[in-house]
């Protein structure tokens, strides 16, 4: 109500009313058929997706968020390349160092470059976060697609067997991986992939159920498409919105999930340098050397905070329906 | 009328749907939609299905589509029994029965384009062999509903209800059907638009010989459109004839009543007319009536009604009523 | 003049949306009276109902409501603040919607919803209201009216479901009752029903009725007097009489076209009228009706008229009206 003067743009006075007499008699002259503009749509064409990002760029957290993971992910990529060291390249002479202009994080213990080892850790966990998301997306979709869309006994079968996994602590499988498999980063992926998907598929199931008896989905039938087509065609694409705001809030999950496995020590091994890794050796020399821990553990909280901005945004942006 | 063709016969057709029951134990009560309903189509006409909320209008459209799986009865599509096919051997008869939807709002895929919702059916029956063939036969049925060019790549939120419903009918048209179901094609727009879209209809019939199954409750709509028209009530059809003939000579009390709660807009003629208001509400179809479905609203129930339901009676030439009191 | 139950004098509604300023409502002027039986027809998205919702401050946050009058029995509403408004909806004002089950809590009993507000706005006693609700009850054609208070909304039918809705509208006695399509989403035999068991109450209790409607049918079956709305202006204002048989405005002729007829069953074309209602947000600075008008001139498009008196009772806003018009053609 404040901004009373904004909601009532002012209408321009109008250039003759009933009152007046002098109006020119050619304006009494029937409209032409072309000077009205009845069928015209006058709004720009949006699409959902540009809809989305109209909305997302309004939100400045979520923006800050991108830009931070966009810089990280530059990082990952050129930080090891450009850096003169390696993340395992080792110099007694500047064990410990303080942050400086050859070392900008300092160097640990063994004089490891640890600007180096953080933008290598990058890599581990930006891998992590975008594999889970991808696999956990189309599995998750599919699975649960079906599920909901088929409905009686298939979606009781599949959705118990959902039940029954994700009942079993997630530490169990990943613990059980790591065994075979061995502490490296393809185990974890493994293991991520396995236990994440559930969620996914339990939403996506909730959302094809609530969208697949609407008339759309009818009139695909109508014209002859098959099951499969109405589900990948029109009612996934329909249901993505909310499973992409899942799915990037599974992100970060996915990110520290590694981090603390690591950390713990089942995650990876060394000499390769993960975010979990670093703040464990960090913290074993938290009280003399602090920046050792620090910059491990500000790069995994900065980015848990950035990959939530933008899932909160997202969800603004994708959740609503689109508004005229 | 002479003795044209019959495109669509329905016989016998029956659609229940299992309710669960409330409760905890897992029992199923049967949601007789559509309780042995037989009639007839010919070629190149319009049959008006009218009657309340419920009462299986929509229920009978879609089993004839075979969106649902007949419980009973058969569809005898151009003298073809079309309800024991497979998908295999219907795919080809997706191309001459079509539907238009009764909600513009939902019936069209929010994500595609005009483009994509029109072109799509085209596709799948290689109507059309590429996309550029598409997009020209896409153009050439938006004129057709009097939809722009420009109008092809936008998404079906940025129109009008009544735009919108004029895609659905192009996306129905674009198979060069003979059959189409109209489900409450007009009850979602508004008065000024429901003219536009009738009449596309129409001219579409006169032109192309099409054969509507016109679903609505919109009785003066039924009256102008409909050459046939069939009146159900609780999944049954309760009176069927030729579209003058039921309005000016009803024998069913559900029909008489129906008629005449439907308000007219002229407010003389409205002052004149004396109203049947019936009384209490349509009863639930999981639980219907013995004997006549209609027998606990109907002014000239007797016991007679309870025992026995009325069958469907030629009373007349091609008058069909059923009813054990006819007016 | 000047002694009307309901006075509103240029009324404008925007709504704040994602794309910009929609302008739903833009400059009417409303006028009630005591025991009348009102009609606004219009089509979806005309402003009808917004017009009501901004009178009554129904509408959300996104709404801006600007007024040079909104008098009600005496009273400027738009000086009253939310609580005393409050106080009128429930009793001056009664109120029925298109869909019971928005405005029928679902998790009260219909007793409860009945009885609260004739105990908290006329401080009636406990068993004092419940006598009042069974006896609204009865008068609105509910039968066992014991049993049903007790019951909770869903467990009626939606023609039930609106009686009891009318039930808790009419409870406190409203000098006012406003109905938003109240029948539309019923069946054509239930909406005889309602619309008789409101000519029955408006008999009884002399409450004056706003009566929102697209539908041509019920407003020629209830109405005395017509607004008619299109692209948030009132394009006339007649009796139902005048406004059937002598539209002095386009679109009031291009409505009572585009339906079949009087009931004859004649095969007669329709006459649709051609292309889509405007887009608010960005309102066409003349007439709004002019891109469909099949009698549409040049200053339509580039003013709008405004309401011109026809006859007794009868307004229209129309360029057609014009005393220029007039002299042109007895010029030719």
């Amino acid at each position: 109500m404040a901004k009373k003067t904004e909601m009532f743009p002012t209408v321009p006075e109008a250039m003759y009313t009933m009152e007046s007499r002098d109006i020119p008699a050619e304006l009494f002259e029937p409209l032409p058929e072309e000077e009205k503009f009845s069928e015209q749509i006058n709004r720009p064409s949006v699409s959902y997706w540009q809809n989305a990002w109209m909305k997302l760029k309004k939100d400045k957290l979520a923006i800050i968020g991108v830009v931070f993971i966009i810089l990280m992910t530059l990082l990952a990529i050129f930080g090891p390349i450009f850096s003169p060291y390696t993340y395992e390249q080792q110099d007694y002479d500047v064990v410990n160092q303080p942050p400086s202009a050859e070392h900008w994080f300092g160097t640990d213990q063994f004089g490891r470059d640890q600007f180096t080892r953080i933008s290598y850790g990058a890599r581990i966990s930006l891998t992590i976060g975008i594999v889970a998301a991808i696999v956990n997306m189309i599995i998750g979709a599919l699975y649960g697609g079906i599920a909901g869309y088929f409905g009686k006994k298939t979606d009781m079968i599949m959705m118990r067997i959902v039940d029954i996994f994700a009942a079993i602590p997630s530490l169990l499988y990943i613990i059980l991986i790591m065994i075979f498999l061995g502490n490296n980063l393809k185990s974890i992926l493994i293991a991520i992939c396995l236990t994440y998907w559930f969620g996914t598929a339990r939403q996506t199931r909730g959302q094809i159920l609530s969208i697949k008896g609407q008339d759309f989905a009818m009139a695909a039938k109508v014209a002859g498409e098959t099951d499969f087509q109405i589900l990948l065609h029109h009612l996934i694409p329909n249901a993505i919105g909310p499973i992409i705001v899942t799915v990037t809030f599974l992100v970060p999950s996915a990110i520290f999930e590694e981090a603390f496995l690591s950390f713990i020590g089942i995650g990876i091994s060394v000499p390769v340098a993960s975010w979990g890794t670093l703040a464990n050796d960090g913290m074993k020399v938290m009280g003399l050397y602090p920046y050792q821990m620090l910059f491990p553990a500000m790069a995994i909280s900065l980015t848990m905070f950035a990959l939530n901005f933008i899932g909160d945004g997202l969800r603004d942006a994708l959740d609503s329906r689109l508004k005229k | 009328m002479g003795e044209k063709k019959t495109l669509i016969d329905v016989q016998h057709l029956k659609m229940y749907f299992p309710i669960r029951d409330k409760g905890l134990k897992k029992s199923y009560s049967m949601l007789k939609a559509v309780d042995d309903v037989s009639f007839n189509i010919a070629e190149g006409e319009t049959f008006g299905l009218v009657g309340e909320s419920g009462c299986g209008k929509t229920t009978v459209g879609r089993t004839i589509l075979k969106l649902y799986k007949a419980t009973a009865g058969t569809v005898y599509y151009d003298g073809k029994d079309i309800t024991a096919m497979g998908d295999k051997e219907y795919f080809p008869y997706h191309k001459e029965m079509q539907m238009i939807f009764q909600d513009p709002m939902t019936s069209l895929d929010p994500r595609q384009t005009v483009t994509e919702i029109i072109g799509n059916p085209l596709m799948i029956h290689n109507v059309v062999a590429n996309k550029t063939e598409r997009d020209e036969k896409v153009q050439e049925l938006l004129a057709m509903v009097g939809l722009k060019k420009d109008h092809a790549n936008r998404y079906p939120h940025e129109f009008s209800g009544g735009q919108r419903q004029r895609i659905g009918i192009a996306r129905a048209l674009g198979l060069q059907p003979k059959f189409i179901v109209c489900d409450e094609p007009i009850s979602a727009l508004d008065v000024s638009i429901q003219a536009q879209v009738v009449n596309i209809m129409e001219d579409l019939q006169n032109e192309l010989g099409l054969t509507y199954l016109f679903i609505s409750h919109d009785l003066s709509m039924i009256r102008h459109i409909s050459h046939r028209v069939g009146v159900m009530y609780l999944g049954h059809l309760v009176e069927v004839a030729d579209v003058e003939e039921l309005y000016n000579n009803m024998h069913h009390p559900y029909t008489q009543s129906l008629m005449s709660a439907n308000p007219i807009a002229d407010p003389i003629a409205a002052r004149r007319s004396k109203r049947i208001i019936l009384e209490g509400d349509v009863p639930s179809p999981l639980n219907p009536p013995s004997g006549c479905p209609f027998r606990t609203r109907c002014r000239y129930a007797t016991e007679h009604c309870a025992e026995e339901m009325p069958q469907l009676v030629e009373t007349e030439l091609r008058h069909f009523v059923a009813c054990h009191n006819m007016l | 003049m000047g002694e009307h139950l309901l006075e509103v004098k240029n009324l404008r509604t925007n709504f704040k949306t994602s794309a910009g300023i929609v302008q739903a409502v833009r400059g009417i002027d409303l006028h009630v009276d005591a025991g009348e039986f009102m009609g606004i027809i219009g089509e979806s998205g005309c402003g009808k109902s917004v017009s009501m919702m901004s009178i009554m401050r129904l509408l959300d946050d996104n709404a801006a409501v600007k007024a040079e009058k909104i008098e009600f029995d005496g009273k400027e509403m738009q000086e009253l603040s939310r609580k005393e408004i409050r106080k009128i909806l429930g009793n001056d004002i009664g109120m029925i919607f298109q869909d019971p089950m928005t405005s029928l809590n679902p998790l009260y009993t219909i007793g409860n919803q009945l009885m609260e507000p004739l105990m908290k706005h006329q401080n009636m006693s406990k068993a004092r209201a419940k006598e009042r609700a069974i006896e609204m009850l009865e008068t609105v054609g509910i039968n066992e009216p014991d049993k049903r208070l007790k019951q909770y909304p869903h467990e009626l039918s939606g023609g039930m479901r609106q009686r009891v809705m009318i039930a808790v509208a009419m409870c406190c006695n409203p000098k006012l009752l406003i109905a938003d399509e109240p029948t539309t989403a019923l069946d054509v035999t239930i909406q005889a029903q309602i619309m008789e068991l409101m000519a029955e109450l408006k008999e009884k209790f002399d409450t004056a009725t706003i009566l929102i409607t697209h539908d041509l049918g019920v407003i020629a079956n209830s109405c005395t007097r017509v607004v008619v709305m299109y692209g948030g202006k009132i394009m006339e204002e007649a009796s139902v009489e005048d406004l059937f048989y002598h539209p002095a405005h386009p679109y009031t002729e291009g409505l009572l076209r585009s339906v079949p007829g009087d009931g004859s069953g004649s095969k007669e074309r329709l006459v649709p009228i051609p292309g889509t209602p405007p887009d608010l947000l960005d309102p066409p600075a003349g007439c709004p009706f002019a891109a469909r008008c099949p009698k549409a001139m040049r200053i339509c498009n580039q003013a709008p008229a405004q309401l011109t008196t026809v006859g007794a009772d009868h307004r229209a806003a129309c360029w057609l009206l014009h005393p220029q018009i007039k002299d042109m053609k007895g010029g030719e």
